[in-house]
């Protein structure tokens, strides 16, 4: 089944569609008579269809449902079988909420379970339900002597796994291929950890506050010789102005919460607003004792019991979040994505519907200064228009 | 179709003047001479030179107990088109936004025969619309085998679309004045926090009374626009919004459509779609309401499904509201004691963010 996920590889990336592939929807039709051409030979499997667009209700289309259909129908009806030789066995404690692995064989230990010092190999809850229920793995019960089905393998572990809802969430990614692990806040009293990156460009800083000091100084001066500091108004004054960067500063009286030198102390999360597992893109160096930064940070929350976080929840939790961007990323990629960013897991009755969501502040941006430069401004408009 | 130069038409992003320096070359005594000068003595110059001000109605709605403003409108065409060019401010009230409803009529009353250069919007949509519906035929036609030949898919579509003269209409006569020329019955209606960001922060529109032909002053404007004077009214927490987005150089234009605040754009409509989609959410010290205030999932991933479908990323604007907004002598010290923060809200789909 493992070469099922390898294969969303292959699927043609439309041109024209780059950065936005990832908003557009998934929910393609399949079309199953790719599986009619493969046979008896199972060793590739076939790449997702092409969208039909507007069905003509011509005798060729109907035809080709007809045929698509026909093909899931074979493809269901064939035997499944799993090998003897990755097939992993292993004994449920439920008061220590994990399982020990008898035998650990197959790929799934290069990213699951977690081994003590002795060399044996742990499976933490939802780790073991995924297994079971995939046919990879036999649980027994304490004594060894009793195996456990998959509905009594689902009332032992479940509880175990904070809530069935994250239970979803894991398999869901797994499935699809992810290397998801839980997070030190998984834990309603655990705390993510973060290394903050001290701020080390101070010169800048300085150079930006004295500019900051001269402009402000100029507006006084203009204001005292344009002799009206009324009460109401006007911010650009009569007179000349030099550039549209200097009214666009003068314009700039709105604070804001602003991501550039000041240093966020992580605050207390809690819960449904926690981080609980962290995700990594399918990669074949990974290492579960050193997995690196991950790829993604995921919260799970209920769509009936939880409604959206107020901005103080959802800043406690982006706080505890490190920056994710480098200097070499484009305003537009920072604001789209924000300069930190979490996925939330929203799960309705099963259904599962992702969003991130990504901490901006679009007064650290100064998109206004294209207006002058003169060349930056014939480029960015050679590339907005297809 | 002739590419209309749109870095020229739309120079400038603000309906204000804006005199460069010249460079400045060291070494070479004439243009440090000339650099001076326009240092030095244009601003001197200036200082006698009044402003272009625009102006603009403000229609008050009076009933027994108040009186409200219902709309604040620009008539004149020419600074209709200044408003629309430097910034695009407003919108055309008989046209889909830029006011081109003058133009669209001459050329209707014209009866020009053959092609003449596309000028508004809508006919580039209605144009396109056209050529799409009669591919989409020529193409049901074949897929149901009906013909065989494109060049008899060509005929039909000829017979289908005859070019039709139409005939002068009576009321088309009350159109033209004296001259000849086409009437100027469109208006370019504004919003409030744009009327007030023109008036107040730019300061480049004189705003009168349509009834009494009065002056409306910037505090008779607030006072007006904010009636009830709390700190969470509606107008302020959206003029905040709507100033601290143009004050960071984006085109900020109305959303409703997309059921949300405002759009932002990069430079302008005409330039490229719009990036963000703005909501503004009041947040207030009392953290208790701002949990009663919370929305559900379902409202987030419906706004997000909008938005995201026409490509662009769903804003959360939390404004902050302050307990009391009694204490301030200047507009500027008013709109100092709120906060905006932003947060993005994406749809993010498992297997297409995997490798």
């Amino acid at each position: 089944m493992d070469d099922l996920d390898n294969d969303y590889d292959n699927v043609p990336v439309a041109p024209g569609h780059g950065e936005h592939e990832n908003a557009e929807s998934d929910d393609e039709q399949q079309d199953w008579r790719m599986l009619a051409t493969i046979g008896s030979d199972k060793k590739s499997l076939p790449k997702r269809g092409e969208k039909e667009y507007e069905p003509t209700g011509s005798a060729s289309d109907r035809n080709n449902v007809d045929e698509s259909r026909q093909a899931m129908y074979t493809a269901l009806n064939g035997e499944r079988q799993h090998t003897s030789k990755v097939h992993i066995s292993g004994i449920w404690y439920p008061h220590l909420r994990k399982a020990k692995v008898l035998v650990a064989r197959g790929p799934h230990f290069k990213s699951i379970g977690k081994a003590d010092s002795s060399g044996t190999i742990w499976l933490l809850p939802e780790e073991v339900i995924y297994l079971v229920e995939r046919g990879s793995m036999s649980l027994y019960n304490a004594r060894g002597d009793l195996k456990i089905s998959l509905q009594a393998c689902y009332a032992a572990c479940l509880g175990a796994c904070q809530g069935h809802e994250r239970y979803l969430v894991y398999a869901y990614l797994k499935r699809l291929g992810f290397i998801v692990q839980r997070a030190t806040s998984f834990d309603e009293s655990g705390e993510e950890q973060v290394v903050q990156k001290p701020d080390s460009c101070r010169i800048g800083r300085l150079w930006k506050f004295l500019l900051q000091k001269f402009d402000s100084f100029c507006t006084g001066l203009r204001r005292a010789i344009a002799k009206q500091i009324p009460s109401f108004g006007p911010i650009i004054c009569g007179g000349v102005w030099r550039s549209y960067d200097s009214i666009y500063r003068e314009l700039q009286i709105i604070p804001f919460y602003s991501h550039r030198g000041s240093h966020v102390t992580p605050k207390s999360t809690v819960a449904p607003f926690k981080v609980a597992y962290n995700v990594w893109k399918p990669r074949p160096s990974f290492k579960k004792s050193n997995p690196g930064e991950p790829d993604f940070r995921v919260v799970v929350v209920n769509a009936q019991k939880d409604k959206m976080p107020t901005l103080a929840q959802a800043g406690a939790l982006l706080s505890t979040l490190p920056a994710c961007h480098d200097s070499t990323s484009t305003s537009q990629e920072r604001l789209r994505e924000g300069y930190k960013n979490v996925i939330i897991g929203v799960v309705d009755y099963g259904i599962i519907s992702f969003m991130t969501l990504g901490d901006v502040s679009f007064g650290d941006e100064h998109i206004y200064e294209r207006h002058t430069a003169n060349n930056r401004l014939s480029k960015y408009h050679s590339t907005k228009k297809r | 179709m002739k590419k209309r130069n749109l870095n020229a038409i739309y120079h400038s992003p603000l309906p204000v003047e804006v005199v460069a320096l010249p460079p400045l070359v060291p070494h070479n005594p004439i243009s440090v001479a000339y650099y001076v000068y326009q240092l030095v003595f244009v601003p001197f110059l200036w200082g006698f030179k009044r402003r272009r001000r625009l102006t603009a109605y403000l229609e008050l709605y009076t009933d027994s107990v108040s009186s409200y403003v219902s709309s604040i409108a620009v008539d004149s065409y020419e600074d209709m088109q200044e408003l629309w060019k430097a910034g695009f401010f407003g919108k055309g009230t008989q046209s889909r936004s830029d006011p081109t409803w003058a133009l669209r009529t001459a050329k209707r009353l014209q009866e020009a025969s053959g092609e003449t250069e596309i000028v508004a919007p809508e006919e580039v949509t209605a144009r396109r619309r056209a050529a799409r519906k009669r591919f989409k035929n020529a193409r049901a036609l074949a897929e149901q085998g009906v013909l065989s030949n494109p060049a008899d898919s060509e005929k039909v579509e000829a017979n289908e679309e005859p070019r039709r003269q139409k005939p002068t209409r009576v009321e088309d006569l009350a159109l033209r004045d004296s001259e000849g020329n086409v009437r100027q019955l469109e208006k370019l209606q504004l919003t409030f926090q744009e009327a007030f960001f023109l008036a107040y922060a730019l300061d480049i529109i004189d705003i009168y009374d349509d009834r009494t032909g009065d002056l409306v002053t910037v505090p008779y404007l607030l006072g007006l626009l904010m009636p009830d004077w709390s700190p969470d009214n509606s107008f302020i927490v959206n003029y905040v919004v709507y100033h601290h987005y143009r004050s960071h150089g984006w085109c900020v234009r109305n959303g409703v459509k997309f059921g949300v605040d405002y759009l932002l754009y990069r430079r302008g409509p005409p330039f490229s779609h719009a990036e963000f989609g703005v909501i503004v959410i009041p947040l207030y010290s009392n953290e208790s309401k701002n949990q009663l205030m919370r929305r559900d999932w379902y409202w987030s991933s419906g706004v997000n499904r909008v938005v995201g479908g026409v490509k662009k990323t769903m804003v959360l604007c939390y404004v902050k509201v302050p307990d009391c907004i009694d204490k301030w002598h200047t507009v500027e010290e008013l709109l100092k004691m709120y906060e905006v923060r932003e947060v993005v809200l994406r749809r993010w789909i498992p297997s297409r963010n995997r490798d």
